[in-house]
């Protein structure tokens, strides 16, 4: 705990393995995307179909797979959450950081809203990107606020 | 007296700066407490309301490709069609029939295997599952089988069918393995979203017989590579008023699907070694098999 002005000493390990994490499932869901959706590693019956999900009309965001698109939000927030970049006091780069994990968790709500309400199906390897972004999205928060109480 | 004094200020101002670190560590907790947790209870709500508003519209709210209605009632009405009415029809307008081949046996669970590889897009399966369905129903039961309709944007667009997607079949005297490859709603033009998987070996035997929808093999004896009838036929009817067209003699449903069964029928009696024999000594199922023999070389 620091209040002292330092940043928390868990945040920068615990940000980077959380986005490392979250860069490694994207990097997978994208490799399937552009090879064979059909071989994903997960179940493809009932609510439970990541083909299903993966291969729909809304897993693409104009021409660019929504899986890019994570590859693209967690190598922001590696670089991010780098331990040097946290350890910068930079105003920037704090906001920065809170806006990144913010709009992370606003998209993987419409994202999880079009598969409970659209597809009536989730996609397991979609869901753990979710549950990383949303850890992500607490960690940043947590750390930020005990920056911003000095 | 002077240095005791200010020793005492000193303490004073220690105290207070540690008393003003605890206020501010209290502090920063409370608020992490009250940030961290409204954020928690904000997603928690947010995906809890989807989920109730999923279950309140309902799984059959249509949208998912998958099938829209039970076609086991259906598969029912078509099995109770008296034999006889089926048999005047012999081959009646079926085009194309099964062929002869000598690929390794296919079998599982010990008994003949009959496959069928399909999408519910397609509409030449949408015709071709109609006599399929009624010729297994001669050898067996379907206890799930569902209903659906080809894909929009195809030729025949939304002719109403069966759709073999996580169907289940029993029989004593073959097994019947029903693969939809793909759904019926449009990733974009002519892209569907996957559905079943094939085997390698599946694969292999639609690569064989020509990669299109329909493939039926016939425990690797007897082959159809294409729908039996034009799908045009059951235009504008609903599964309902297909089944019932099937009893109907003389109609053009009754006279392509009846006959496209009696072909499939004779097919999986040449499989089966002649069983049940109140199905394959039917003379028109005889006929039908010794057609498909001949034509076969």
């Amino acid at each position: 705990m620091s209040v002292d002005g330092a940043v928390p000493r868990w945040a920068a390990p615990v940000t980077l393995a959380l986005s490392v994490a979250g860069l490694a499932v994207s990097s997978y869901l994208t490799y399937v995307h552009y090879t064979e959706p059909a071989a994903l590693s997960c179940p493809d019956t009932g609510v439970v179909n990541c083909t299903k999900v993966t291969t729909s009309a809304q897993s693409m965001i104009g021409p660019v797979p929504v899986a890019v698109l994570g590859i693209v939000f967690f190598a922001g927030v590696v670089v991010l959450c780098l331990p040097w970049m946290w350890r910068m006091q930079s105003q920037l780069i704090r906001w920065s950081r809170l806006a990144a994990v913010s709009a992370g968790m606003v998209s993987v709500l419409y994202l999880v809203g079009v598969e409970v309400l659209s597809l009536h199906a989730i996609c397991l390897w979609c869901s753990a990107v979710h549950v990383l972004a949303f850890a992500m999205f607490l960690a940043v928060l947590a750390a930020s606020t005990e920056e911003a109480v000095r | 007296m002077t240095s005791t004094a200010t020793a005492r200020d000193q303490r004073r101002r220690q105290l207070q700066l540690e008393a003003a670190a605890r206020a501010r560590a209290v502090r920063v907790r409370r608020r992490r407490r009250r940030l961290v947790g409204g954020a928690v209870a904000v997603v928690v709500v947010a995906v809890a309301a989807m989920i109730g508003v999923a279950a309140v519209r309902g799984s059959g709210s249509g949208g998912s490709g998958t099938p829209t209605g039970d076609g086991v009632p259906i598969a029912k009405m078509l099995a109770d069609t008296p034999q006889q009415t089926i048999s005047a029809i012999g081959l009646g307008s079926a085009q194309f029939l099964p062929f002869a081949v000598h690929d390794a046996p296919l079998t599982s669970d010990g008994k003949p295997e009959v496959l069928y590889l399909g999408a519910d897009y397609c509409p030449f399966c949408a015709a071709e599952r109609w006599p399929l369905v009624l010729a297994l129903s001669r050898f067996g039961t379907f206890t799930n089988l569902g209903l659906t309709t080809s894909g929009e944007g195809e030729v025949f667009a939304g002719t109403h069918t069966f759709s073999f997607h996580d169907s289940a079949y029993r029989s004593d005297y073959i097994s019947f393995v029903g693969r939809e490859l793909y759904d019926n709603v449009p990733i974009s033009r002519g892209r569907f979203h996957p559905l079943d998987k094939a085997t390698d070996a599946e694969s292999a035997l639609l690569a064989k017989y020509g990669n299109a929808f329909p493939i039926v093999d016939f425990g690797g004896r007897y082959v159809q590579n294409k729908a039996s009838y034009s799908p045009g036929i059951l235009k504008g009817m609903s599964a309902n008023d297909i089944a019932m067209a099937v009893g109907i003699p003389q109609s053009p449903v009754a006279e392509a699907i009846g006959g496209s069964a009696n072909a499939l029928t004779a097919a999986i009696c040449g499989v089966t070694g002649g069983k049940p024999a109140a199905v394959c000594t039917d003379p028109a199922i005889v006929a039908a098999l010794s057609k498909i023999n001949a034509s076969s070389g």
